[in-house]
């Protein structure tokens, strides 16, 4: 009997570990998909090896006029005056009288949190150099950018999280950063920004000033000089003329901010030029701080308007509160013009997704704005390609050279002599592959069809719409503390019918705690709804008196969700709020809305009724 | 030869009969690492996104409790009773005592791995390519051999009851501080460098890589570490193999 126990229990686990590596699940089937899907939609956008033909270059440098660029395989493989075409054999030929092909843009100044890299990426910014974003997935978009494949992502660098101190600038934004406590911690805070990924180091350095805390001077000369032991360069966050004179006497690298709050001097300027310090001015958004943006221009451009997405349309319309001192764009534009005549190298970033700025098109907004800041349109341009390239130490992009990445712009019309034809983006390559420039379906809201949104009469009513279903929601997904729990209760409705009840804690932990009942898509991939069709939201509620509110919820941006309050009591209450109301929400892209008790700690629980869409 | 091998598969099947008839130690060494793997992958929110780096982590933490637990206490228990005396008298070898118990680890270790790697593709929604499951799972069943040397060292050194405390204290030690349960980047600084020193990191490091989970991994030194430490594992274990038979 033993003698076989061992032969069978054997057989057995072995054919069950064969077994398993043949059921388990390949994501074989989803990629063939994904690639007929695409075949569908263009052929052109599975190959990643073209030419183009007499067409005019921008090399990341200079104008070259009537050239044809070979790129094979992602790669940029031959440029030329002259190309035999016999032997290419039958290959897509882009050719244009009138084309200017650009390196791919690269935007100097970002901080990319959500959709960034795709909103980006449609407006042919090809690459996001981030100056503070969440680390979290760092490492992964470093092996991104170091493969050729086809991707609808613009590649990342980053800084990752920014040197700053507890309270200070960077750590207003609702979620924990690693912020530097003395002096003698700020080699190890290196070492941890390395490994995090980050492939420079930014801080903030925003002495003198009554709003926020900041580094001292010498916490901040340690994190240059730290910075650059371990062999990254250091780039600062500064907001003043004697901030960044403290720095540039520190030997920093670049600062990634003009200041506006007096005219530069001549001392400052020849020491900067001295120093080969590069500037990233981000005149888009101080000119948006000065009250003095041109969005609505931008946002009327037909050329620019059809491809931006709800979040990239928001962030253009908000503007900053009010106009902060120190920040005049006047001076901002005349201090570029300085520093650029002394010989000081600038480059184009848009700090973006910042008030009055978008992902891609700022980038492209920046290099106007440098235009008139006295450089020339070829300056310009390689403020944004070619220069930032070198000073960052990209090696395999920014210029189009034999070998390097092709990513690329096509855009009609001639730069060099009209800056504004940059916005008419004809095509965008992506490693060779071409980039779809228009909204993706999956962004446009399916209309909803069911009004009510819960009458919580049947389980079934708790998914009302396909995608829509009514779940516990709660700050615990910020990092918070908060926990809610929902049940569908028989008799203790309006009239005896079934209602939600929701017991909700609230509790410290995040900035504005919430703790309630969520009806709407959030598990990704989210389908957007649209609602477009309705005016208010209606919902009958008792329950624990105290502070309540309705958050709307975004399909495509990631920003604080707009939010209307309501009051509770123990009698039933009917209320309707306009959906006018939730200001900022894109009602064709909405991806739910939350019933909350909340930012006011404490217990709370309250019955929902009715909730509907008129 | 014939003999040896017929002692062994006599052992073998002992060991499972033996294994059978107690199931109340199979049940929770088999399912408490895919209990965790079900909370941590499945159920907590925001858990979706690494489902499969944790499977890589998991693995190795579902293949330590067999090998940590089925050798340390049951070894220490069968010398404490004086099982092992009449082992080394009988005529049945060293070896298949000590071969039967090996084997009959890897098969709960496989079975560990299966439910696992079953619930990972079934219910967490992991999706590889067929040579990575292959390779992953054969990397987590070798990945048993180090905490067998662990087991045998705590089952010749100690008695049956410290063999209890001690082996829980070395596998909730080694699975926590060595990233199997929390992913290591979320991990202090000075914890990330001690890291380093337990085979579980390694041997979660070689899964994370065949994976292609993000971050750059060197995956000679890895191998190198874990053969390293094998083999120090492996002279520990004879070390402690002679100076309980000469007591």
């Amino acid at each position: 009997m033993i003698k076989y126990i061992f032969s069978i229990v054997s057989a057995v686990v072995i054919i069950m570990l064969i077994t398993l590596v043949f059921i388990l699940p390949t994501n074989r089937d989803s990629a063939n998909a994904d690639s007929e899907n695409q075949q569908a939609d263009n052929t052109s956008a599975l190959t990643n090896t073209l030419l183009f033909k007499n067409i005019r270059l921008f090399d990341g440098t200079e104008f070259i006029e009537n050239t044809n660029v070979l790129v094979k395989e992602g790669l940029i493989a031959d440029i030329s005056k002259s190309i035999d075409i016999q032997h290419l054999g039958d290959i897509r030929v882009i050719e244009g009288q009138n084309l200017t092909v650009l390196p791919g843009i690269i935007d100097a100044h970002t901080h990319s949190y959500g959709n960034a890299l795709q909103d980006a990426l449609r407006f042919g910014v090809t690459t996001h150099l981030d100056m503070f974003t969440n680390e979290m997935g760092l490492l992964e978009s470093v092996q991104q950018r170091q493969n050729l494949q086809q991707t609808d992502k613009t590649d990342l660098f980053s800084s990752g999280t920014l040197a700053t101190v507890d309270g200070g600038h960077g750590t207003q934004y609702g979620f924990a950063i690693d912020t530097i406590q003395n002096i003698d911690g700020v080699a190890a805070w290196v070492t941890r920004r390395k490994q995090a990924g980050a492939d420079y180091i930014k801080l903030v350095y925003m002495p003198n000033q009554q709003y926020m805390p900041s580094l001292d001077k010498a916490t901040a000369l340690e994190v240059i000089k730290q910075g650059h032991l371990q062999g990254l360069k250091v780039l600062a966050h500064i907001s003043s003329f004697s901030a960044a004179k403290d720095l540039i006497e520190g030997d920093i690298d670049g600062l990634v901010h003009i200041f506006a709050d007096q005219v530069v001097t001549s001392d400052l300027l020849a020491m900067a030029a001295e120093k080969g310090v590069f500037i990233i001015p981000t005149l888009g958004v101080i000119a948006s701080v000065n009250q003095q943006n041109r969005n609505s221009e931008l946002l009327a451009d037909e050329r620019i308007s059809g491809a931006l997405s709800a979040a990239q349309k928001e962030t253009l319309q908000v503007s900053f509160s009010h106009a902060a001192s120190g920040f005049d764009f006047a001076i901002a534009k005349q201090n570029v013009s300085l520093f650029h005549q002394a010989g000081v190298t600038i480059l184009a970033g848009s700090d973006a997704p910042n008030p009055g700025t978008a992902y891609g098109v700022s980038a492209y907004h920046e290099i106007i704005l440098l235009t008139e800041s006295g450089l020339t349109n070829a300056e310009a341009l390689a403020a944004a390609t070619g220069t930032t390239a070198t000073q960052f130490s990209l090696e395999d992009r920014g210029v189009i050279a034999v070998g390097k990445r092709a990513d690329m712009v096509v855009i009609e019309g001639d730069p060099s002599l009209d800056i504004d034809t940059i916005f008419n983006l004809k095509h965008v390559l992506k490693n060779g592959y071409q980039v779809q420039q228009d909204l993706p379906q999956s962004q446009q809201g399916v209309a909803i069809e069911n009004p009510m949104l819960g009458d919580f009469e049947t389980q079934d009513s708790l998914q009302p719409n396909e995608g829509f279903n009514w779940t516990q929601t709660h700050d615990g997904y910020a990092n918070g503390n908060s926990t809610a729990t929902i049940t569908r209760v028989g008799n203790i409705g309006v009239d005896g019918s079934a209602a939600l009840r929701v017991v909700s804690t609230v509790e410290a932990g995040f900035p504005y705690p919430w703790a309630g009942a969520a009806i709407g898509d959030f598990s990704p991939p989210i389908s957007a709804a649209d609602i477009a069709a309705y005016t208010h939201i209606t919902f009958d509620v008792k329950g624990s008196k105290g502070n309540y509110r309705v958050m709307s919820f975004s399909a495509t941006s990631a920003n604080i969700p707009p939010s209307q309050n309501f009051d509770v009591s123990s009698q039933w209450q009917h209320i309707r709020l306009p959906l006018s109301g939730f200001k900022g929400l894109d009602h064709t892209q909405v991806s739910g809305f939350a019933f909350v008790a909340g930012p006011t700690l404490g217990e709370y629980e309250f019955v929902l009724d009715n909730v509907s869409l008129e | 030869m014939n003999r040896i091998w017929q002692s062994f598969v006599l052992e073998t099947g002992a060991e499972l009969l033996k294994a059978f008839r107690a199931p109340e130690f199979i049940f929770p060494t088999l399912g408490m690492p895919v209990a965790f793997y079900s909370l941590f992958a499945i159920l907590l929110p925001g858990s979706s996104n690494n489902s499969a780096h944790l499977l890589a982590t998991y693995g190795v933490f579902a293949v330590m409790g067999p090998a940590i637990f089925g050798f340390g206490i049951s070894v220490a228990n069968e010398r404490d009773k004086g099982w092992l005396d009449l082992k080394l008298a009988a005529p049945s070898q060293g070896f298949s005592y000590i071969g039967a118990k090996v084997f009959s680890t890897l098969l709960f270790s496989s079975i560990s791995l299966i439910i696992i790697y079953l619930v990972a593709g079934f219910g967490a929604g992991v999706e590889l390519p067929q040579s990575t499951w292959a390779m992953m799972l054969v990397s987590h069943v070798l990945a048993t051999f180090p905490f067998i040397l662990i087991g045998l060292i705590i089952g010749f050194s100690c008695s049956g009851n410290a063999a209890i405390a001690i082996s829980n204290v070395i596998f909730l030690a080694l699975a926590a501080l060595g990233g199997l349960w929390i992913p290591m980047m979320l991990f202090p600084q000075s914890m990330q460098t001690f890291a380093h020193f337990l085979p579980t990191f390694h041997l979660s490091e070689i899964a994370l890589f065949i994976l292609g989970a993000s971050g750059e991994r060197d995956i000679a030194y890895h191998l190198m570490i874990v053969g390293l430490m094998s083999i120090i594992l492996l002279l520990l274990t004879t070390l402690a193999w002679s100076k309980q038979r000469s007591r």
